[in-house]
């Protein structure tokens, strides 16, 4: 898939604060990419400087083939929410939305669908300020869609959202990246973007550690296989087994789990099965994107 | 800028903000105009600061408008918190991103919101005179005041120039509301500063200093409305003033064009 944004070398410096450190990465076409990092990672500084609105100290970026030293070339076809819904807190929904559109010059008519579209068509004549966070939300990603765009980038669209919103807002984007649309969106919620993200791009202290297929970094890491005998005596014969076989293996959470590829269950039962172990447990895990993602920062659950 | 100027427009008309503004500003205007009449042989004066203002002085062309020069000081600092507002609003609600992801060109931004505030300025100059002209000739004949010198040419010619003036007094105190709302990039600092220099620290000086006066920005802001400024004249008050105006205007425009959009 050719890229729809790529950085190079990307660096933003504040004093001697370096937010954003040579920051390099490909996001390709049509598809949903996540920007997974910590707070203070530089995720928001990137993603500003992508949309013209900080100046980096260093390298480029280019969104549409356009470099971003102009602005003006790509954001017509760029909708964006940063760092959570902004609007202003006297007007309603739809006039809210109305101020932009004028600004983009989009007709009144993509306003009202964009209300029906996130929900709001009934709250639209009421004042932003009355809306709950989850709205607030909403409102945002329409207000992102307005130009129709090709590119699609959020800054943590699901903060704040309960459990049905963040599955409407999953469920949205999907569409949106069904129809064309490709979309560049940071998260926290690691579990959320394992669920809609099909490529990631990972930082942390301003630096890229991983970019890539999803899938790709969690077949990085070895699936685990949790084990539990009926006995507590059970635990070092079958650690015994693990390390025979060439597998480390540790105890957790009343469960002995043994880092070894989904094909050794088979053998491990039979082995335990041989030493006299009645095995209650045996079950394959695959590391979450969350685990991953802190074994590749370093950081700990 | 067009597109610009008619969003700002979809902001400016909220009915607390524009009814609210013309609402004060027609009463204000109205009140001040009234005094003038009201207390016409009053030993305490009927002007401000206590001065008194004839009847004679009233039947002058000019006296069709007096009231309305009389207001002009408060609307320049209507006109200086509404633009300040209204612009260091967009950095503390954060949508100031939001307009520039839509409108990248920030000169284009930056001149859209300022004509159309400069209209709301307008809107507002024009509805105090309405109001205290209206007020003036209701009130006129019950205090026996000769209107016909109101009624001739020169007084309409003084009209629409005195008009004009306190236009360009509003603008000129509100340039300097946009220039510090974008330099503090805060409603209530932008406002209470502007406003403490300008009604409290430059009348201490002015008071204190002999001929500082011609020095200070809102005392020559001022004179403009008042078309004359007794020893400082028109054309020192309008050439000093655009000094200012060009110096604070340069500093805002080029911090909102290259500074960081960082909240």
């Amino acid at each position: 898939m050719a890229a729809i944004i790529s950085a190079e070398n990307l660096t933003k410096k504040y004093g001697e604060l370096v937010a954003v450190d040579h920051v390099s990465f490909e996001i390709p076409a049509g598809a949903i990419t996540g920007f997974v990092g910590p707070n203070g990672a530089g995720k928001t500084t990137t993603i500003r400087m992508l949309l013209g609105l900080v100046k980096p100290s260093a390298g480029n970026a280019r969104i549409l083939e356009h470099s971003i030293a102009e602005p003006e070339a790509y954001l017509p076809f760029v909708g964006a929410m940063i760092e959570g819904p902004a609007f202003y807190p006297a007007l309603s929904g739809r006039e809210n939305l109305r101020v932009l559109a004028r600004l983009g010059d989009f007709p009144y008519e993509r306003v009202e669908e964009l209300l029906e579209l996130v929900g709001l068509a009934d709250r639209a004549t009421s004042k932003f300020k009355t809306y709950s966070l989850g709205m607030k939300q909403r409102l945002g990603i329409a207000a992102a869609l307005l130009p129709n765009p090709k590119v699609l980038i959020l800054d943590e669209p699901v903060n704040g959202l309960d459990p049905a919103g963040i599955h409407e807002v999953r469920n949205l984007l999907r569409s949106l990246a069904d129809s064309g649309i490709s979309i560049f969106v940071s998260s926290h919620i690691l579990s959320e973007l394992e669920v809609i993200a099909d490529h990631l791009v990972v930082v942390d202290h301003g630096k890229v550690l991983f970019q890539g297929a999803t899938k790709d970094l969690l077949a990085a890491h070895k699936p685990r296989l949790a084990v539990k005998g009926s006995s507590p005596t059970d635990f070092r014969l079958l650690q015994d087994i693990a390390t025979a076989a060439g597998f480390t293996s540790e105890i957790s959470d009343e469960q002995l789990v043994v880092t070894a590829p989904e094909s050794f269950a088979g053998e491990l039962n039979k082995r335990a099965f041989a030493s006299g172990i009645t095995l209650t447990l045996l079950q394959v895990t695959r590391p979450t994107l969350e685990e991953s993602f802190f074994e590749i920062t370093g950081g700990e659950k | 800028m067009i597109r610009v100027f008619r969003s700002e427009w979809r902001k400016l008309r909220r009915p607390t903000l524009f009814a609210g503004t013309l609402g004060i500003v027609l009463g204000l205007s109205v009140l001040i105009t009234a005094l003038l009449f009201v207390l016409l042989d009053s030993e305490g004066g009927n002007g401000p600061r206590g001065r008194v203002i004839t009847r004679d002085t009233l039947a002058l062309p000019s006296g069709l408008y007096l009231g309305f020069t009389n207001f002009a000081g408060l609307l320049g600092t209507i006109a200086l918190s509404v633009f300040a507002a209204q612009t260091a609003l967009e950095y503390t609600n954060g949508t100031l991103r939001n307009l520039l992801v839509r409108q990248p060109k920030r000169l284009v931004l930056l001149g859209g919101k300022y004509v159309a505030m400069c209209s709301f300025a307008l809107l507002t100059v024009i509805v105090s005179a309405i109001g205290s002209i209206g007020i003036s000739l209701l009130l006129a004949p019950t205090k026996d005041i000769n209107t016909d010198a109101w009624f001739t040419q020169s007084s309409f010619e003084l009209l629409y120039s005195n008009v004009g003036n306190v236009y360009l007094s509003a603008i000129a105190y509100g340039t300097v509301g946009m220039a510090v709302g974008i330099i503090l990039r805060s409603p209530i600092s932008s406002i209470s500063i502007s406003l403490a220099w300008i009604l409290i620290l430059e009348g201490i000086l002015s008071f204190t200093v002999d001929g500082l006066d011609k020095w200070l920005p809102g005392q020559l802001m001022s004179l403009i409305a008042e078309s004359s400024g007794g020893d400082i004249s028109y054309t020192y008050a309008l050439a000093g003033s655009a000094i200012y105006l060009a110096i604070f205007g340069g500093i805002a425009t080029t911090l909102f064009v290259k500074r960081d959009v960082a909240n």
